[in-house]
């Protein structure tokens, strides 16, 4: 899945404008950023891309681009 | 043969309520609707000063008796799940035993244990049953752990309320399984995410009020990881598919929560039920109040197969399935 196709579906979970976001936002920083979004954030993970993300893997990303890395298939070797 | 059976269940609910515009007039700073949006919780049941675990487990057990499904003579077991005891001892099945009745040669004990308490508590009354150490094994859940939180905590305030059921499991003849299988685990390297630290011996009495801490993220995480391989496993055990289950009734933790399993496990929605908008989160009672709730609906015709899940504070979980009485 693209890295537009993630940062619309990000807009649309924190209810921002489309397009609005360029990735190199920091995370927390977003408008109605909370731990009901975090928990919106692991929800999305698992259900858009598979992956089982832990609290502390959010917790060490910086900005939009370090979530969008973090739902990426893990590179081989 | 021997098998054990759900013969009934009821519920107890305390008087006072807590809604979501007394939380948002409690704390106008909290984005109370978008909380309860996320919930699925209007109201939750608080117990009074003084109101403790004994006494809305008692309420739900005379819900039992009144009704006619068995006289307190008849009940030979006790067990009583509880995380908000009376005292730490005596065990609150011991006064429970007093307070209803219950003949002095029955058993009673407690098991401490959170959401996973209600299919924990099953399972060990089919043990007693099919074993012959008990006919009628009454199974209280109750809870107050309203008590435990911390009015400045949105994460806990907003999902927790008091409550208690009761269950009856009795003895009867059949070739099949009217309760069981069972599969469970236990992960008590997740402890320090849903914890009341204080109050036990561990970090001594304190001059603070022993308060409940809950990592939400966190549980969530735990739930997504153990809950679909759960399922595998007890359908495997019972050597069936998911098609052949007729109801899903998972513990009642929040619907967005229920709502991403029930998408992950690809449940259909008419099989899977939510109910704890008139309740909130009630711990080890939260599986039979559904229940109830769910047979009040018309969703439980006599002879459905349930499957209840529970899962939470320990960590600890557990899974099984039932013929509905």
């Amino acid at each position: 899945m693209s890295r537009e196709a993630f940062l619309n579906k990000l807009e649309a979970m924190q209810e921002l404008a489309q397009n609005s976001l360029t990735g190199a936002e920091r995370y927390v920083e977003l408008q109605g950023w909370d731990s009901l979004a975090v928990l919106a954030f692991l929800s999305l993970a698992d259900e858009d891309y598979g992956v089982t993300l832990s609290p502390d893997d959010v917790r060490r990303c910086n900005t939009v681009d370090d979530l969008y890395a973090l739902v990426q298939p893990k590179k081989a070797g | 043969m021997i098998r054990a059976a759900i013969r009934a269940v009821d519920y107890h609910l305390p008087e006072a309520r807590l809604s979501n515009d007394d939380l948002a007039r409690e704390h106008p700073e909290w984005s109370v609707e978008k909380i309860a949006s996320k919930t699925g919780i209007d109201e939750r049941r608080i117990a009074a000063e003084g109101e403790c675990a004994s006494d809305l487990a008692v309420a739900a057990a005379t819900k039992l008796f009144v009704r006619g499904v068995v006289q307190p003579d008849q009940v030979d077991y006790l067990l009583l799940c509880t995380q908000t005891p009376d005292h730490f001892l005596p065990t609150t099945a011991c006064l429970v035993q007093s307070r209803l009745g219950l003949p002095t040669t029955a058993g009673a004990l407690d098991l401490n244990l959170g959401c996973s308490g209600y299919v924990y508590g099953l399972g060990l009354a089919k043990g007693l049953v099919e074993s012959g150490q008990a006919e009628r094994v009454l199974f209280l859940t109750a809870d107050t752990y309203s008590k435990v939180l911390d009015r400045e905590d949105k994460g806990v305030r907003t999902i927790f309320g008091d409550g208690a059921a009761a269950t009856l499991i009795e003895r009867t003849e059949g070739d099949r399984d009217a309760l069981g299988p069972f599969a469970v685990g236990t992960d008590g390297r997740g402890a320090e995410h849903l914890i009341v630290a204080r109050g036990g011996f561990r970090h001594g009495p304190g001059g603070e009020r022993p308060t409940l801490h809950m990592n939400g993220p966190e549980i969530f995480t735990f739930t997504l990881r153990v809950v679909p391989p759960l399922i595998a496993q007890l359908l495997e055990r019972a050597a069936c598919r998911l098609d052949d289950v007729d109801l899903f009734v998972f513990h009642q933790a929040n619907e967005f929560m229920l709502e991403h399993l029930r998408n992950k496990l690809r449940i259909p929605r008419e099989k899977f039920f939510v109910g704890m908008r008139r309740c909130g989160n009630t711990v080890s009672s939260t599986i039979p109040i559904a229940l109830c709730d769910a047979a009040a609906e018309g969703r439980l015709p006599s002879g459905a197969r349930v499957m209840l899940v529970g899962f939470g504070v320990g960590y600890s979980w557990g899974a099984t399935l039932i013929r509905w009485p």
